[in-house]
């Protein structure tokens, strides 16, 4: 037996990227590492864990970007996790062998605190010196050379964006073997308010008396022009205004013509399998289970790019703190900071991407009730629903300008807002009591977005959405899908083929083609299940079909009008019209009507405030990483969305 | 005593004391808002409310209700 000598590969080095917030980490990250980075999320935590890899000179290192940070001192969860990476207290991680500390040139005072205390680590560390082209349109020239002799530092000035001084920091990263020596150390006893007070005490001496850096004579005027637009209230709330019409104008109109266009690819494949395939389970599996299960993910991925490319844009711009900063007042009322605008804002497109939006959001609870606030705000998959139920039940009258239908649709927009603002203050009274939101920030200096950095950020979140998400609607899809066909019936099968055999006319076929569909659906285990729950709903006034529409619409809720239609036998891709007629003139078994007024209102409240929408249930999932939530948001906002139908229902019906 | 959340757009301080430490003090002091510190009133919110200030080249949103603790000279 011949024993072959194992090769133990040496580890890679490791270090962590770090730094204040938006001091330009993640630029230089993905510069550093390009597409060799990967994302996953730290053990038992919602913070992301983003890691890649450097090469130079056949030696590599492992780099990890971690949020940003003031201090040693954590104030978020975040925080919190960047602190314990560097000290080497998280489980299966490690401290780093070198730190590469990203200070940003505009901000020396206030990013000179954190890497004073890293200094005192007794690891290696590297200072990027970033934003020096911001600091030369403000009028700030840096003394590098000099800042490097007094920090005992290598400090080198980088542009990630065009690659200067990236050479040398990748050298001076893989080089650098020399602890740091503190600069400057104070009285272990000090609390941390006079820590503080110490630290940038010494900070301030050693701008004045070092003159790290002179304010140069000229100010770049395109500086002082948009300074003067953004930072003055009126005209900052004027452009605020804009910039969030023309984000939902993006997300809610530019997606739909890619949306479209997916969802007509993704039937034109399944017209195409199906035709390929023998007639059966299989041909209706792959068609209308895997296909438009996968279709219904990847529909919502032109929304997603949309909405992440603005708010990459107005973040790396540093407009995203100043829309924050605007809105704080306005969302303080309910219990939310600014912070929370902007999902909320895109939430009206569609719940999957604001939720994924809430990211920026520090604060732990803050982020939660934003979550959970989201989903009430009326998303683009609620309006076919709206469409047929207003167009069928609500008189086409017009007051002047004001039309019904219109004023309808705008009171279940309000309906949304008020549901989800009545969500956020009771959360902030019950479940995520606690101190009152603060809303304390640093507002970045305005700078042109990296392009590659902005591409990166976008597939990072292309990818964790197709990944996770996928996955879970998926399989959902492929259940409700499995409820609706099985078990199939021979004898309406029979029935069929003899009918159709016995008329050649196309409208008949179609007739008897619908009515097949119809009976199938009825005694598959989806009819079944909505007859077993009638009683439950007979107090909205539902029906079995009704009940069966609404179950079948769990992993979508725009699947409903499809289920309806072929329920009320008249096709899946039923005109609204002719669905609506047939809606209106649906009977029960005594003849009663059961499209009344009070029912429709009722069902239009319910779809106001229910939760389905599988999608927002795996996100929910995934960004709180517990089932905790997703499954408090789907039983709350499904009961009160049951209260407001049969109380529509049944106080509609007594008068 | 004239506090931080008195100072109005375009208008400037020195940190002269710090009336009580919560956790939100705690975190504008890891910004740099300690004593001895100047700071200038950059704009506000409509209503007043927050308020945004530069500081040796940062700038830093705050809430009246945390910035009434900074008294100013």
């Amino acid at each position: 037996m011949t024993i072959h000598p194992v090769h133990i590969m040496p580890h890679a080095k490791s270090a962590v990227v770090i730094g204040n917030p938006n001091s330009g980490k993640s630029t230089l990250f993905n510069h550093l590492t390009g597409l060799n980075q990967k994302t996953a999320n730290y053990p038992g935590v919602t913070v992301e864990k983003r890691t890649g890899r450097v090469f130079f000179e056949n030696k590599k290192m492992d780099l990890i970007d971690l949020p940003g940070c003031y201090s040693i001192y954590p104030f978020s969860e975040d925080e919190r996790i960047s602190i314990d990476v560097i000290k080497g207290n998280l489980a299966g991680l490690s401290s780093p062998d070198k730190i590469i500390y990203v200070l940003d040139a505009t901000q020396i005072y206030q990013g000179l605190t954190f890497l004073q205390q890293l200094s005192e680590l007794g690891i290696p560390i590297v200072v990027a010196l970033t934003m020096n082209d911001i600091a030369t349109k403000k009028g700030i020239k840096v003394n590098h050379s000099l800042l490097s002799s007094k920090l005992k530092l290598p400090v080198i000035p980088i542009n990630a964006k065009n690659g200067i001084g990236l050479s040398s920091l990748i050298a001076s990263i893989f080089s650098s073997e020399t602890p740091a020596e503190p600069i400057f150390s104070i009285d272990k006893e000090s609390n941390h308010a006079e820590e503080f007070s110490l630290r940038f005490k010494y900070n301030q001496n050693l701008l004045h008396e070092l003159a790290p850096f002179e304010k140069s004579e000229k100010v770049h005027i395109s500086y002082t022009i948009i300074k003067r637009l953004v930072d003055k209230p009126l005209t900052s709330t004027i452009i605020f205004l804009c910039a969030m019409f023309i984000v939902f104008q993006a997300v809610f109109a530019w997606a739909t013509p890619l949306m479209d266009l997916i969802d007509n690819g993704a039937t034109a494949l399944s017209a195409i399998v199906s035709s390929n395939l023998e007639d059966g389970a299989l041909n209706s599996f792959v068609s209308d289970g895997i296909i438009s299960g996968v279709g219904s993910v990847i529909i919502f991925l032109p929304q997603i790019l949309i909405l992440f490319l603005f708010i990459i844009l107005m973040e790396d711009t540093g407009y995203l703190s100043r829309a924050a900063f605007l809105s704080d007042r306005l969302m303080r009322s309910i219990g939310l900071s600014g912070q929370s605008i902007i999902p909320l804002l895109s939430s009206f497109a569609c719940a999957v991407p604001s939720i994924m939006a809430t990211r920026v959001i520090p604060n732990n609870r803050d982020r939660i009730v934003t979550i959970m606030t989201a989903p009430f705000m009326t998303c683009s998959a609620r309006l076919p629903i709206y469409a047929l139920l207003i167009g069928a039940f609500v008189p086409q009258i017009s007051y002047g300008f004001v039309n019904l239908q219109g004023l309808v649709l705008f009171g279940l927009y309000l309906l949304g807002i008020f549901g989800g603002s009545l969500t956020a203050v009771l959360l902030r009274k019950s479940l995520l009591k606690g101190p009152k939101p603060n809303f304390i920030q640093t507002i970045p200096e305005f700078r042109v977005p990296d392009l590659k950095s902005v591409i990166y950020k976008l597939y990072d979140r292309a990818i964790v959405f197709l990944k996770r998400a996928g996955t879970v609607i998926l399989l959902a899809s492929m259940f409700v899908w499995f409820l609706s066909y099985f078990p199939r019936s021979e004898i309406i099968q029979e029935n069929l083929v003899f009918q159709l055999s016995e008329t050649t006319d196309t409208a008949s076929r179609e007739i008897l083609l619908n009515n097949a569909a119809a009976d199938q659906l009825q005694q598959s285990w989806l009819g079944r299940t909505g007859r077993a729950l009638e009683p439950f709903f007979a107090p909205l006034g539902w029906d079995w079909r009704v009940t069966s529409a609404v179950i079948a619409g769990f992993p979508a809720r725009e699947v409903v009008v499809a289920v309806m239609g072929t329920i009320y036998a008249v096709g899946e891709e039923a005109e609204n019209q002719t669905l609506a007629n047939r809606l209106t003139n649906a009977v029960d078994q005594d003849g009663n009507q059961i499209f009344t007024l009070p029912m429709v209102i009722g069902m239009l409240i319910f779809y106001a405030w229910c939760l389905q929408c599988v999608a927002t249930i795996a996100i929910i999932r995934r960004e709180t990483n517990s089932w905790k939530w997703p499954v408090i948001s789907w039983v709350y906002m499904t009961s009160i969305g049951y209260l407001g139908a049969f109380t529509a229902f049944q106080v509609g019906s007594m008068l | 005593m004239k506090t931080l959340k008195d100072l109005n757009a375009d208008e400037s301080g020195i940190i002269i004391g710090i009336s009580e430490i919560n956790d939100d003090v705690l975190r504008l002091m890891s910004m740099g808002l300690v004593v001895g510190a100047e700071i200038k009133c950059e704009g506000l919110s409509l209503g007043g409310d927050p308020k945004f200030f530069s500081l040796y080249g940062s700038q830093i949103t705050a809430r009246n209700n945390t910035l009434h603790f900074f008294k100013i000279s």
